[in-house]
């Protein structure tokens, strides 16, 4: 964790409770470092909604506290708190048009007329929607409206910006673009960013680091190669990105973080890494990304044979579904040139791993 | 049968309903000063009498009068009613919004006898203010109904992005809220006015003759001295709800214009 380097915000031991019984947020210990872009990630009702809304002041915490740069802003409403937010839905005040909309945090800080009219030119140049300046947020589409949303939250030079899932409501399309452009803008202002998802492809492209969420805790927190590369459980793995999921059970314990398990399924005994001390004859869970499944040659070390249930085309490659027991998954991805002709349902295949790809977990 | 039936049928239904109220048209421009019909010829001496007659000209004055406060005071508690309960979430909520839609179901009666006494202890009973007070009691539950109606709509999202630019949560309200749920508030405010206009249960019990109001007077000038101008102020009050029902209906399709420009 990155305890040692200027934490902006420190969230210590917070709680929240919507009806005093069940915990939304349970015991949150986050630190966001100064201009770093933060995601918060994970399934709905995880709780990472909640983390975000009480930054920007609409919650309270039930226990514990918020820092922001050094104070305690528990007691500070959201109108002093000078944070930007962009919300799903936008938020535009629809009786308002893009100018008015851009103007009105300056008003709120009684900037003077002049200054007002300067800066909205300015920011709209930087959005680049010049040309609507006079449409009302009903006239413009989903992209320039999150884009003047975007303009409205930065126009008053934030001392952070708050996103609460913004793109949710773009096409993918959209949703890419502005991906991007949400990522221009944080590098070009400098500006601590904390960014709120349940998508996780979103969350790998975009951060700095990641914070996954689940039942009102963070499961893990660092860069996205981590998260992805090392995660440190089950639901981690199966949450950022694609993972295989097989059961197993020890049946040696190797040198260094190597594990050999047993795979009934496919009758096989294959290695794989566990960042825990594990015991023979404990039931497991094994996860490789499907990209790490590949395909081998009949009597190739660490490999084994399983048969095909379904192929699907996906334009720059293939991928392979494979027969397995009930809540257990095993797919491949295969590139157009190792495409053979037993890629039939029902043909076999011989699979490896290399034993660092494949993470051992609780069963 | 059912394509012609039910059309006729609610046609049918419709002049049931409107007739009455046509009427008091030509009996308010008879010629003569008994109330009946056919009338005899037609004249406008009713309606001058009602306007050169100075206890149905301050009986007209006191109905705007109370009309115009219980409008304001009624709108203005009856909005932050309804945006109070809407935003918040609190134990017994539900009591709360049913005891402030009581006064709609008790009878008006009941509720006019307990105002009185109450009123007399205070000392507002006999002057406009008690008119005003008791109006404004029975006229907020509307307001409080067809702003929580609006708010229903209204996204809660655009109050807290207003406070996050900065609005003090006045400012947020009067810049933001205010204005997406004014279809909502004046449509409230105008039920509020009607709803004082063409009162009289409570104006029998609270007012007495200085603070007659219109429906009163006309209680009176059927009782005691019975006037065809009766008539003329009926079509008045008549003529002045169709205006107000236009300027609700009004209000409401250009609050709907702009809800569906928002949704675009």
């Amino acid at each position: 964790m990155t305890t040692s380097i200027d934490p902006y915000v420190v969230f210590s031991d917070v709680d929240k409770s919507y009806d005093g019984k069940t915990k939304v947020v349970e015991g949150l210990n986050l630190e966001i470092v100064r201009n770093e872009f933060l995601t918060l990630l994970g399934p709905s009702g995880s709780g990472k909604t909640t983390t975000l809304m009480m930054l920007a002041g609409f919650e309270t915490p039930t226990a514990g506290s918020i820092l922001f740069d050094g104070k305690a802003i528990t007691d500070v409403p959201t109108y002093k708190r000078n944070f930007g937010m962009v919300f799903q839905n936008y938020a535009l005040f629809p009786h308002m048009t893009v100018v008015e909309n851009l103007a009105f945090p300056l008003r709120m800080r009684k900037v003077s007329k002049s200054e007002i009219e300067e800066r909205v030119k300015r920011t709209l140049d930087v959005v680049k929607l010049g040309e609507f300046s006079e449409r009302k947020p009903g006239q413009l589409s989903g992209g320039q409206a999150q884009r003047v949303a975007l303009a409205r939250s930065i126009i008053f030079n934030p001392k952070m910006i708050l996103m609460d899932e913004p793109l949710g409501a773009l096409d993918k399309q959209l949703r890419e673009q502005m991906q991007l452009e949400i990522k221009r803008l944080h590098h070009e202002l400098n500006i601590t960013m904390l960014y709120v998802t349940h998508d996780q492809t979103e969350a790998l492209t975009m951060s700095d680091r990641v914070a996954v969420f689940n039942d009102g805790k963070i499961q893990q927190i660092g860069t996205p190669e981590e998260m992805y590369g090392a995660p440190v459980n089950k639901f981690v793995a199966s949450f950022m990105g694609e993972n295989n999921s097989l059961r197993a059970k020890v049946v040696r314990v190797e040198s260094g973080n190597i594990v050999a398990v047993y795979l009934e399924q496919f009758d096989a005994e294959m290695l794989a890494k566990s960042s825990l001390p594990r015991e023979v004859g404990q039931f497991v869970k094994v996860m490789v990304r499907p990209e790490h499944v590949r395909i081998a040659n009949s009597g190739a070390p660490n490999a084994f044979s399983a048969s095909i249930t379904d192929r699907v085309y996906y334009g720059d490659h293939l991928r392979l579904v494979f027969d397995t027991r009930a809540e257990e998954m095993l797919t491949t991805r295969v590139q157009h040139h190792e495409v053979s002709e037993n890629f039939v349902d029902g043909g076999k295949v011989h699979l490896t791993w290399k034993p660092e790809h494949a993470n051992v977990f609780k069963a | 049968m059912m394509r012609f039936g039910v059309p006729t049928f609610a046609i049918l239904v419709l002049i049931f309903m409107i007739s009455p109220i046509f009427v008091i048209f030509p009996l308010s421009f008879s010629s003569s000063s008994v109330l009946t019909l056919p009338v005899p010829g037609y004249s406008l001496q009713w309606y001058e009498d009602f306007f050169l007659n100075g206890r149905w000209l301050s009986a007209t004055k006191n109905s705007f009068i109370v009309g115009f406060a219980t409008m304001l005071i009624a709108g203005l508690l009856g909005t932050m009613a309804a945006f109070g309960l809407n935003y918040s979430d609190f134990r017994g909520k539900k009591f709360v919004l049913a005891a402030l839609s009581l006064p709609m179901v008790v009878p008006l009666i009941v509720t006019a006898t307990s105002m009185f006494l109450a009123f007399s202890i205070v000392g507002i009973a006999n002057s406009l203010w008690g008119l005003i007070v008791a109006h404004t009691i029975i006229a907020a539950p509307y307001v409080v109904i067809t702003v929580l109606a609006s708010l229903q709509t209204f996204d809660m999202n655009l109050l807290r992005a207003a406070l996050s630019l900065g609005a003090h949560p006045v400012t947020a309200f009067r810049e933001v809220v205010l204005p997406m749920i004014m279809p909502g508030v004046i449509a409230g405010a105008i039920f509020a006015f009607a709803t004082s206009f063409d009162e009289l249960v409570i104006a029998i019990f609270i007012t007495g003759p200085g603070q007659f109001t219109l429906p009163r007077q006309m209680f009176a000038g059927l009782r005691e001295f019975l006037s065809p101008t009766i008539s003329a102020a009926a079509v008045i009050m008549v003529v002045f709800s169709f205006v107000l029902l236009f300027i609700s209906e009004f209000v409401r399709r250009r609050g709907e214009r702009l809800k569906s420009s928002t949704n675009a």
